[in-house]
């Protein structure tokens, strides 16, 4: 996509990264790299991830542990790279269900609209009505601690706002004039909706799920630090940061780097978000 | 209907049609007030011929043609298309609706799926209503293309790289691929280029001349309506005020409402300089239509009399009509 | 005023910046505005008709667009050379501008009065009473009915052609010499357009108004115009008196628009067209631009910019092998 869009002139390319459209440059390479690392993390790791090692424990940053070691003797670095993983498929999977599930809701409400919209939109009136977080928790309690409750209250919480964006979106494009013709084709009603009126109407949605990416990485790491979602001795950033955050005064390197990791991921998700949204010309 | 057409049943029969809409109050929000888009229409359309419809903003000629097609809400009367009740139509009404009539619109761009590329936009036609098997909608979609004068290969193309004038003939082989009986164009060339405008309209009529596809032409443009169109219907706020064969109401109009129109067609002629004779004010909201015949505040020959309900009446004099009272046909 | 034109332009080039570099849209257009005149500007999409007005008053939509070549001269004063101040007394000042679609260029939170008082206060300084006082008088002149009680209206209360009156107001507030009028009638329906025309004549006989009317309808312009300049593909086609050029085309583009008209002719019968359809920016043909859909095109057209040369009395086309009279037995 990068290379494609912009490689006829002899200089072309590195301007257009550059001048053309960085954002969606700098996030996608972010994110990209991050998911190399995730793929490769069994090779490139100098450690074992759970290996606890009583003899380097809370060593500082240096040749041996280029991230230094936590309290039990394991490898920062690699816990790190390992985390990449869990990470990426918490922002993924955090995202995608409560994506479909909301665009289809939004597409049927904003399609036939009347007493179908009324119902699916006081529906959410009633998710609004309490607070993410509490909400999130209190689902994720009655279904008992682990990631999979996780995705499970994510996707419960969290398709409303992508339900309200295409909903919004089918209700101006239904009488949009080429909306109008495949009614007066004779297509049905899934065809219009499915074929026509939906891939028009999720642009925005793509471009919010980057953002919303960043949020569930976030939440999950949350979830994670409070013990509710990814268990130890499992690494992944949020527990990590939980688990370093005794040490913060003796040994910072424990919650410095998958803090950093975090936020670099966070950030190339919503660079990714933004240059989305100018490339496909939407919006938000 | 049609006197001179008697014998034949007509493809297709309005009668005293009306839309109205609900329309939320100016200053009590609860108090809904009724717009009437379309107010008793009654028209027919034989098959292969080409009616104009005629009017100004506000004047209900687009929101009739979608209500014809069933595109949009009517209120009451009857849409008879081949001696079926399409405003009482059941699913299978609808169906054969669909397949044996399609819609041309007024703007290229926006009647395309910008996603589609063009052969799939045609292809999906032709495959929803099995018009071709299969292994042959490829072959059908070129022929179609070729038919509306454009290269095949732009089957390839998305409508966001092709120009106005090549849009609309797209939208044109789309309706064509449904094989209709009846097409509404709706103002199909208000939006583009003079020197295109001619091409599509050229288009219409051989399409007409080759397949004797009957036509519903909705325009504000007067003089391409004399050029296209056998009759020609003129409406105003909802209501038809005259209506009759397009070169009988262009040379002697009845109505007028038709007189004043036509004297306001900018003509290319520089020694005609602008009628003196302007038509006063613009159209009135149809939230709030006049008494009587509603064209009389605007109306140089008005009498006491126009401004008394109810509304004068469509009367007939040979195959021309027309709803005025101080027009006396005898 | 002098006996001059009003408004001269010479060689104006407008271009997009492209990566490749600057591309004209509007491609060494020169003509002069005489007072009192009504110059008709006429074109397709693209033929840069929209942008040369938008040039006039430096408002070029968009950071890619610049006037790279040429001069306006307003009276004595130089256009292009005025800093972004002097342009804001310039227009709205000595040159108004309407545009067809009113609702958008007009205020909608602001009452009609209001922004016409707005505009005198800006330009004259003048007090809030006595801008008031001037804006009923400017409605008044544009033939809106009770110009006191419509002063205090919002522009959604009025109709679609009291609201092109009352942009007509906004426009000629500060009394400019010339008015540029973009498709100002297109949006409106026939009846309610001739109106406006007619407003427009009255105006132009009562304050001896200059105007630019951009338009795609050469039906309108054979009503109102004195002059008319064609245009196509970024550059003038031709240039003359209105009786001239729609009496007499020489360029063949001008003589297929005037054959395109739907006319008089019977029911059902083909009408003229011109083949294909007008070039875009990064698509110009070469030589003359019109050559690809020119019946009369030779190698010449194909290779060499045609010059604007004078074929009769303040007549002027753009066209190797122009039409005319003695050509027409010749074809």
């Amino acid at each position: 996509m990068l290379l494609v869009r912009s490689s006829h002139a002899r200089f072309g390319w590195r301007l257009r990264l550059l001048g053309g459209n960085a954002a969606l440059t700098i996030g996608a390479l972010i994110v990209l790299g991050w998911l190399v690392v995730a793929l490769t993390a069994p090779l490139i790791a100098p450690y074992d991830p759970i290996f606890q090692d009583a003899t380097a424990r809370l060593q500082s940053p240096g040749w041996l542990h280029p991230f230094g070691t936590d309290n039990f003797g394991r490898d920062v670095f690699a816990r790190v790279l390992w985390g990449a993983r869990i990470d990426l498929q918490i922002s993924f999977l955090g995202v995608i269900f409560p994506f479909m599930i909301g665009a289809s809701v939004g597409a049927i409400a904003g399609y036939f609209g009347g007493v179908v919209d009324m119902l699916l939109m006081r529906i959410i009136d009633i998710v609004l009505a309490f607070p993410f977080l509490v909400l999130m928790l209190a689902i994720i309690a009655i279904l008992g601690p682990g990631l999979s409750s996780f995705y499970i209250a994510m996707a419960l919480v969290g398709w409303i706002s992508y339900a309200r964006l295409v909903r919004s979106q089918v209700l101006v494009l239904k009488h949009a004039d080429f909306a109008v013709a495949a009614r007066s084709l004779g297509f049905g009603h899934m065809r219009i909706m499915g074929r026509h009126l939906l891939p028009n109407a999720i642009l925005g949605s793509v471009v919010f799920s980057m953002s919303d990416a960043v949020l569930v990485l976030l939440n999950g790491a949350a979830i994670s630090y409070l013990g509710l979602g990814v268990q130890p001795p499992v690494a992944e950033w949020g527990i990590m940061v939980a688990e370093g955050q005794g040490f913060i005064t003796t040994a910072w390197w424990i919650t410095a780097f998958p803090g950093i990791a975090i936020v670099s991921l966070a950030m190339g998700f919503s660079f990714l978000a933004d240059g989305l949204g100018e490339w496909l010309g939407v919006r938000e | 209907m049609n006197a001179t057409k008697t014998n034949r049943k007509p493809l297709l029969d309005i009668e005293d049609l009306s839309v109205e809409f609900k329309v939320a109050g100016g200053l009590v929000p609860w108090k809904r007030r009724v717009l009437r888009a379309v107010n008793g229409v009654t028209l027919s359309v034989h098959a292969g011929e080409t009616l104009g419809i005629v009017g100004e903003s506000g004047s209900g000629k687009s929101t009739l043609g979608r209500a014809v097609l069933r595109l949009g809400e009517l209120t009451a009367g009857k849409v008879l298309f081949e001696g079926t009740d399409m405003a009482k139509a059941t699913p299978s009404d609808l169906a054969r609706l669909r397949r044996a009539t399609a819609m041309i619109f007024q703007d290229p761009y926006n009647a395309l799926n910008p996603r589609l590329t063009v052969g799939e936009a045609i292809g999906e036609v032709l495959r929803v209503h099995r018009k071709v098997p299969a292994g042959d909608v490829k072959a059908r979609v070129s022929e179609l293309l070729q038919m509306v004068g454009l290269a095949p290969e732009l089957a390839a193309r998305k409508p966001s790289g092709l120009s106005g004038g090549q849009c609309q003939r797209i939208g044109i082989a789309r309706a064509l691929a449904v094989e209709p009986r009846l097409i509404i164009a709706d103002e199909c060339v208000a939006a583009l280029d003079v020197s295109v405008q001619g091409q599509i309209i050229n288009l219409l009529i051989e399409l007409r001349e080759r397949m004797g596809v009957a036509l519903i032409f909705i325009a504000h443009d007067l003089a391409l309506v004399r050029r296209l169109c056998d009759r020609v219907a003129v409406m105003y706020l909802g209501r038809v005020v005259e209506e009759g064969p397009t070169a009988e109401v262009f040379a002697a109009p009845r109505h007028p409402y038709t007189a004043s129109l036509l004297r306001a067609i900018p003509e290319i002629d520089p020694d005609r300089p602008l009628s003196s004779e302007l038509l006063p004010g613009d159209p009135p909201s149809p939230l709030n239509l006049p008494r009587g015949c509603a064209f009389h505040p605007r109306c140089a020959l008005a009498e006491a009399r126009c401004a008394e309900d109810p509304p004068p009446p469509l009367r007939r004099r040979g195959d021309h009509l027309s709803a005025c009272l101080l027009d006396n046909p005898t | 005023m002098s006996a001059g034109p009003v408004l001269s332009v010479r060689d104006l080039t407008v271009s997009v910046a492209r990566d490749e570099g600057w591309r004209p849209i509007v491609d060494g257009v020169s003509f002069d505005l005489q007072a009192g005149q009504i110059l008709g500007l006429v074109g397709e999409s693209g033929s840069g008709k929209s942008m040369t007005c938008r040039a006039l008053m430096r408002l070029l939509p968009g950071a890619r667009l610049a006037i790279t070549g040429g001069s306006i001269r307003l009276g004595e004063e130089e256009l292009t050379a005025l800093d972004e101040a002097a342009m804001r007394k310039v227009r709205g000042g000595q040159i108004g501008m309407i545009f067809q679609n009113p609702s958008s260029h007009l205020d909608p939170v602001m009452t009609i009065g209001a922004q016409i008082a707005e505009t005198i206060r800006f330009h004259q300084g003048a007090s809030r009473r006595e801008a008031m006082r001037q804006a009923i008088e400017v409605l008044r002149q544009v033939g809106i009915p009770d110009p006191t009680a419509r002063a205090g209206s919002y522009p959604h209360e009025f109709s679609g052609g009291m609201r092109q009156r009352a942009m007509i107001a906004v426009a000629l507030a500060c009394q400019p010499k010339v008015l540029i009028a973009d498709e100002p009638t297109t949006a409106l329906d026939v009846t309610v357009q001739a109106q406006i025309l007619r407003l427009l004549l009255d105006l132009r006989d009562s304050k001896g108004l200059s105007i630019i009317f951009i338009t795609h309808d050469l039906g309108v312009v054979s009503q109102t115009c004195d002059s008319i300049a064609v245009m196509y593909g970024g550059r003038l086609a031709e240039l003359g008196p209105k009786r001239d050029i729609i009496r007499a085309a020489r360029h063949p583009y001008t003589a297929g628009l005037i054959r395109c008209q739907p006319g008089a002719a019977a029911t059902g019968t083909y009408l003229e067209t011109i083949p294909g359809q007008p070039p875009t920016v990064d698509a110009m043909p070469s030589g003359c631009r019109f050559h690809p859909r020119c019946p009369r095109a030779g190698e010449t057209c194909r290779e060499h910019q045609p010059a604007f040369i004078s074929v009769d009395l303040g007549h002027r086309a753009a066209c190797h092998f122009p039409e005319g009279p003695g050509q027409e037995a010749a074809r």
